[in-house]
């Protein structure tokens, strides 16, 4: 395991969200976003939680003064907190509208069909990308998402408001037995769409290459583009938006398929990683405020050592 | 006897379908674990591409989670898999 700079374990108490269900159950949507604008503005104003954005809001800002750069962080965590909410709403009501054009269906289709390999989606942590799954109800084949979770989250995945129902897609841990790479073979070998986030590493010292964002370098992970590789599958990237309450869009920003025999080295993937980077810092400038990685993703791995005490295990995604 | 042909030519396939440039057949202890810092230190898309090699040099398939848990533990279990299903 690397010593990665991000968890999925939520900012705020399991009690907070329990009030956000309730108020959601008892007033709808709208009663929740009013809630978020406290909520988010407690984020904002709180020194150690803006700080989290801080590299990411220079990158997208330049250099800013204070009430710019306080103004940008308030609307970033109210955007993210009402696709929360949305997701939510959709597990507890029942809503979303998730829109994807119908060029975007026939590609995938024809890719599903063409090569009956399956198809693997990389996406990034953007958008209203845990409700993305809802805009693919139409494509008929089973469906995966590759899904890490802390285990102190208190935060529900939307079909887990429901009692006893099932979820609509199949979860493949990757922190499961050999990493779910064998389930994610199965599950192309079944024809699945698989879904991958594109821009979080969290695997060994071989699994990740650095590319190019924003101004600087990250290090994103190459597990997506070897399974490619290996079994032949394309690859489509794609990013959702949310467009409004309860209301967002896919769009592929390309497909590429990546030869077979590229063998272990993680620098064979950089070019494909690369375009994804691209296509991502691409989404970053048009949408700012729905690109959702809170932590500093351009810090160096030494530097990061340095302030491990300060990051590590530290609660950093979510209001 | 069977079981050790199996094993020396898996040993011979893993060094040069996964590209072990640093790792004879002598060196690959037959219960030395093949994934993790332990072992062979291979990482878990490894899995796939051994998944892979077996079929394509033994005509055997490795087809769920439950068979390439056992079956991926270490040369030996891999042997003793192969062997069985051929």
């Amino acid at each position: 395991m690397t010593d990665r700079k991000w968890t999925s374990k939520s900012l705020a108490s399991s009690f907070f969200h329990r009030i956000f269900y309730a108020t959601i159950r008892l007033g709808g949507r709208w009663a929740a976003y009013c809630l978020l604008v406290f909520v988010a503005g407690f984020y904002a104003l709180h020194p150690g939680v803006r700080a989290r954005t801080a590299e990411y809001r220079r990158k997208v800002l330049g250099e800013s003064g204070f009430f710019r750069n306080l103004w940008f962080c308030y609307r970033h965590y109210f955007e993210f907190g009402k696709m929360l909410v949305d997701r939510a709403v959709l597990g507890i009501l029942g809503r979303f509208d998730m829109h994807t054009t119908r060029e975007d269906k026939e590609l995938l289709r024809d890719l599903l069909a063409e090569e009956r390999k399956g198809l693997i989606i990389i996406t990034g942590h953007a958008g209203c990308w845990q409700l993305g799954t809802a805009g693919l109800e139409d494509i008929d084949a089973p469906k995966a998402v590759v899904l890490y979770r802390d285990r102190a989250d208190v935060d529900r995945q939307y079909y887990e408001h429901g009692k006893g129902r099932k979820a609509p897609f199949r979860i493949i841990d990757p922190l499961g037995p050999l990493g779910g790479t064998v389930e994610m073979m199965e599950a192309l070998k079944q024809g699945s769409i698989i879904c991958f986030m594109g821009d979080r590493n969290f695997g060994d010292g071989n699994s990740g290459v650095k590319v190019d964002f924003l101004g600087g370098e990250i290090e994103v992970p190459i597990g997506a583009y070897r399974l490619a590789s290996l079994m032949g599958a394309p690859v489509v990237v794609a990013f959702s938006r949310r467009t409004g309450p309860g209301r967002g869009k896919i769009r592929i920003s390309r497909a590429l398929q990546v030869p077979d025999g590229l063998g272990r080295e993680a620098q064979a993937y950089k070019v494909y990683a690369q375009m994804f980077a691209d296509d991502l810092e691409e989404y970053a400038r048009t949408n700012p405020l729905q690109f959702y990685n809170f932590y500093d993703m351009w810090e160096k791995r030494d530097e990061r050592d340095e302030h491990q005490g300060k990051t590590q295990g530290s609660p950093d995604q979510r209001p | 006897m069977r079981e050790m042909n199996i094993k020396e030519k898996l040993k011979e396939v893993l060094i040069s379908d996964l590209n072990l440039v640093d790792v004879t057949p002598e060196e690959i202890r037959d219960d030395e674990p093949l994934f993790g810092d332990d072992g062979l230190g291979l990482d878990s898309l490894d899995a796939v591409e051994i998944i892979v090699i077996v079929q394509k040099h033994f005509g055997v398939e490795i087809r769920n989670m439950e068979e390439g848990k056992d079956a991926l533990r270490s040369l030996v279990s891999l042997a003793k898999f192969i062997e069985e299903r051929q």
